[in-house]
């Protein structure tokens, strides 16, 4: 008995040790409700509670560009942009990966920005792309193949050993979020309905070499095959962005690429007019990503081409759909709302960004 | 004849302690390194004895006894 | 492997579980593979130095046995009716053999030493890799400094017939380094070591618990206290300059509540490791600073150093022909009292001043080690008037506020002396000092000084916390271990101590990177 009692108490003291990390975790780990809201966008998927026929993949040039709810209103397509901060082909693989894991889409659609980053580019934007996503080995895999040098892999999996410095300076987001959080995005369209025209873009220096590197192409085949796997057709896109500069040379090694494969790639940076995209009044940041208008417009583009080149369902009519979607579009309005009234007060959107 | 010396020696150094009869000269702190190392000097000087390091153990210098019986080992081995 | 690492915490739980898995002849065999494995970790090439000084100690050892027992037997049988002058002589003659092995392993071992050690401070134009000139390139073997104590402690005992020489020179190879003692001592003696090293003891659950709530006592003040200072040490000390005034100050304290943690840290996580295999090492710090005089100090900080330095140095060194010499003639000279203490005061100088070398490589620390020797002379210079005062007020010596005072007194000292540490030139480190009495910029720091040294708020405070409890928990354990009284209590009070420094340890710990929020900014321009 007295073993027995023994085992128990350590035991309890084991619990109650975890007990306190675990609240500890939930108070230091980064709410991303304000300010810098990137970090909450890909947790946000697995809240998702029906099946999407296109998934949207890549960075803030999908996330940012594209409407969900257009695509709904306009085409009835159930859709989700995977985005995430800076998202880096690898990662995007791995998220793809791991949503093929959920769903079967139909179609995916992955930017190709991210080909010009052949290498691991920052340790805060590897945190805000995974700390949402779902422990498992995948992500594991995920880490390990985004991760700088000397980055600690386990913390990825027990983030208070990352953010346990947070406990000096906790606000009080911290402990209102610490079971919860709001949700941010539509369907992972991240709105931002402020306007600020575009000027003058920077010049694009010539580099030295075009060629992307090795590495991307090989996960830019993986993916391709992982979608071929998944019965999803890959459509290769650049997003009607205008910097980062996508060079000519680029858009040629991509262009070759799609035709070897047999893939869809357009270049929608060079369509602007077709959408009726005007960057005085189409976007937040001088042309770097859309506002909330550019990116209706580009998805009534986007959409367009989706319904020609995709068998993609009309889900209106389907009762689970309908009301799936017009939870969505409520929030949606309601959101445009909540930012006009910002707007309208500070003159700036305070909720949703960092200042002005 | 030894013993007296060495008591009357070491009662120099430390006045304060019951020299006669303690028996933990260095076990209860009252003798430090600077005191032994005092006291092969006399030794040597008074009986002309050289106490090597090897021998400064605390079974040695504990007490007065301890150390004349010391003294009086070295000096008759060589 | 560093100490605070997840692969050390790995290594040694891993080690512990197949340790008691072991029949208790064979456990040194893994200790032995265990800390090979360690070392090599840090550099294959610093293995071979470490066998070299294993290898020069096992033969010398052995030979100087070998003569010692011969010399016996030819006492006992040849010269048995020789005259006992005869035997005296062949004594000498065999004393003097003996001592000249000794003389030569011990050289060799210095040799060693000062080559991996001290050339590249002495010589650096030889391992000047940007002119292309130098071209001994090699990094300093981990742990030389205390295993040639260790080797050179052995072979001096061995030809002082202390114990017999070890015959098995794996077995001396895990003597110079069994790993937990390798980076930081306590310098190993041989006499001390054999036993507890080559048959530890059989599993007992009560110890392992205390071993690993030592190990975790340790980490705390690493990772809480040691760690989170560290920075700001690094800025303050790094700018002579700028940092002067309070800032030097700032400077002595940080750095003395640093080395404290950091070091009594390190030592806990060492001798619980050891405790946890069945190991027993000996303590190296005893309340440090509760000590009333520098000499008291040197008993109780760091003190398998201090021993080993008055054991092998002073003692010899006081002991030796030419030194009574000296003390005959300066009792000659300068009569009773001034002439009895002087050749004390040179051996004690020689020995601070080696000690000061052993330290480190540059001018500054043989001005630290000959600071200390001064002022433990200054110490005994003064003794005369102290007795006075103390026969004046009889219960002054046990006056709490007195103590205090001489505590107090006794960590200004060595705080402000080890500030030498610091810079390798002596002169840097003399004007820092002063300039806190003449550099008035209190004001400043006090105001936003600490944040320029990355220390917030929460910082300061946890700071201060650590030292709080590491205060409570040193004068809790002056008459007990703190497990043995938390044992006491129940069960389950050691677990739950345990379980607290770990909590503590993840959520207050100073490491990993930072959270700067400006990285998480997301722009592309």
């Amino acid at each position: 008995m007295d073993k027995m009692r023994k085992c128990a108490s350590v035991i309890i003291v084991i619990a109650v040790s975890l007990l306190v990390l675990y609240l500890a975790q939930c108070l230091v780990v980064p709410k991303y409700m304000s300010g810098v809201l990137e970090g909450g966008m890909t947790r946000e998927y697995y809240e998702e509670e029906l099946p999407h026929d296109v998934i949207f993949i890549g960075d803030c040039e999908v996330y940012e560009n594209i409407s969900p709810i257009t695509l709904w209103e306009e085409y009835g397509m159930a859709s989700y942009i995977r985005g995430s901060a800076q998202q880096l082909i690898w990662q995007s693989y791995y998220l793809l990966k791991e949503t093929f894991r959920y769903e079967s889409p139909k179609a995916v659609v992955f930017n190709v920005l991210s080909m010009k980053y052949d290498e691991p580019q920052s340790e805060a934007y590897n945190r805000m792309t995974f700390d949402g996503m779902k422990p498992s080995y995948l992500k594991y895999e995920a880490v390990k193949a985004s991760a700088m040098e000397d980055e600690d892999i386990l913390s990825y999996f027990f983030p208070i050993l990352r953010y346990h410095s947070r406990m000096a300076e906790l606000t009080d987001e911290d402990i209102r979020y610490m079971f919860r959080r709001d949700r941010i995005t539509h369907a992972g369209y991240l709105m931002r309905i402020d306007v600020k025209p575009m000027t003058k873009l920077p010049m694009a220096p010539s580099l030295p070499d075009y060629s992307f590197g090795e590495v991307c192409f090989d996960y830019l085949e993986k993916m391709r095959e992982l979608c071929q796997e998944n019965g999803a057709e890959l459509i290769l896109i650049k997003s009607p962005s205008l910097y980062p500069h996508w060079y000519p040379e680029w858009d040629e090694q991509v262009r070759e690429y799609a035709e070897e494969k047999g893939l869809i790639y357009i270049n929608y940076a060079d369509k602007l007019d077709e959408a009726g995209i005007d960057m005085s009044t189409d976007t937040y940041d001088g042309g770097l990503h859309l506002n909330l208008s550019g990116a209706e417009k580009f998805a009534k583009q986007i959409g367009a081409m989706l319904i020609d080149n995709c068998d993609i369902p009309d889900r209106r009519g389907e009762p689970a759909y309908d009301r799936c979607w017009k939870e969505k579009s409520d929030f949606y309005y309601d959101m445009i709302e909540r930012q006009k009234k910002e707007l309208e007060e500070f003159g700036y959107l305070k909720s949703w960004t960092l200042g002005k | 004849m030894m013993l007296e010396k060495l008591t009357e020696l070491l009662k120099g150094l430390h006045p304060e302690a019951d020299i006669e009869n303690e028996d933990g000269l260095i076990d209860n702190g009252i003798l430090n390194s600077f005191d032994i190392v005092t006291i092969i000097a006399e030794v040597d000087d008074m009986f002309d004895v050289k106490i090597p390091a090897s021998e400064i153990v605390p079974e040695n210098f504990n007490s007065v006894r301890a150390l004349s019986d010391l003294v009086e080992r070295i000096s008759e081995e060589f | 492997m560093l100490f605070t690492s997840w692969s050390f915490i790995f290594f040694i739980i891993l080690l512990t579980c197949v340790n008691y898995i072991l029949p208790v002849r064979y456990r040194w065999i893994l200790f032995l593979i265990s800390s090979l494995f360690f070392y090599a970790l840090s550099g294959v090439a610093g293995l071979i130095y470490l066998s070299a000084a294993a290898l020069i100690i096992w033969v010398l050892a052995l030979v100087i046995e070998d003569r010692r027992n011969k010399g016996r037997d030819e006492l006992k049988t040849v010269l048995a009716d020789a005259s006992s002058d005869e035997k005296k002589a062949y004594r000498q003659k065999i004393k003097k053999s003996i001592g000249v092995v000794r003389f030569a392993g011990i050289l060799m071992l210095v040799a060693l030493l000062f080559v991996f050690k001290y050339s590249k401070s002495l010589f650096p134009s030889l391992f000047d890799e940007g002119s292309g000139d130098g071209f001994l390139r090699f990094a300093v073997p981990m742990g030389i400094s205390f295993y040639t104590l260790s080797a050179i402690g052995y072979l001096a005992d061995v030809s002082n017939n202390k114990y017999g020489a070890e015959k098995n020179p794996l077995k001396l190879a895990l003597y110079l380094s069994f790993f937990p003692a390798l980076v930081q001592g306590p310098i190993a003696r041989f006499g001390e070591l054999k036993d507890t090293l080559f048959e530890p003891a059989p599993f007992d659950g009560g110890k392992v618990m205390e071993a690993a709530l030592r190990i975790a006592w340790g980490y705390f003040k690493k990772i809480i206290v040691a760690d989170r200072i560290a920075a700001a040490v690094a800025v303050l000390q790094k700018d002579p300059g700028t940092y002067t005034g309070m800032y030097s100050f700032l400077l002595i304290v940080f750095y003395t509540v640093q080395i404290y943690a950091d070091f009594t840290g390190g030592i806990d996580i060492t001798i619980g490791t050891a405790k946890a295999l069945g190991v027993r090492l000996a303590e190296n710090f005893d309340h440090p600073f509760f000590s009333r005089t520098l000499d008291e100090y040197w008993r109780r900080w760091h003190m398998s150093m201090g021993s080993w330095f008055r054991d092998y140095v002073f003692y010899p060194v006081s002991a030796s022909k030419a030194l009574l010499k000296v003390a005959k003639a300066s009792r000659k000279r300068l009569g009773d009292g001034f002439g009895r203490r002087l050749p004390v005061y040179i051996s004690t100088l020689l020995t601070w001043a080696l000690t000061g070398i052993w330290h480190g490589t540059t001018v500054n620390f043989l001005v630290w080690g000959l600071l200390n020797g001064i002022f433990i002379i200054i110490g005994t210079e003064i003794d005369p008037l102290s007795r006075k005062l103390h026969e004046r007020h009889e219960g002054l010596r046990d006056n709490t506020a007195f103590r205090f005072l001489q505590a107090s007194r006794t960590v200004a000292l060595t705080a402000a002396l080890r500030l030498f540490d610091l810079a390798p030139d002596p002169m840097t480190t003399v004007k820092r000092f002063i300039s806190i009495f003449t550099v008035s910029n209190a004001g400043e720091v006090l105001g936003g000084g600490f944040s320029a040294l990355g220390l917030s708020v929460y910082d300061l405070v946890i700071i201060a916390a650590g030292i709080a409890v590491m205060f409570a928990v040193s004068f809790m354990n002056r008459d007990m271990s703190v497990y043995e009284k938390l044992r006491k209590r129940g069960f389950i009070y050691p677990v739950i101590a345990f379980a607290l420094l770990i909590v503590a340890v993840i959520i207050f710990g100073a490491y990993g990177t930072g959270y700067d929020a400006s990285q998480f900014i997301y722009n592309q321009f």
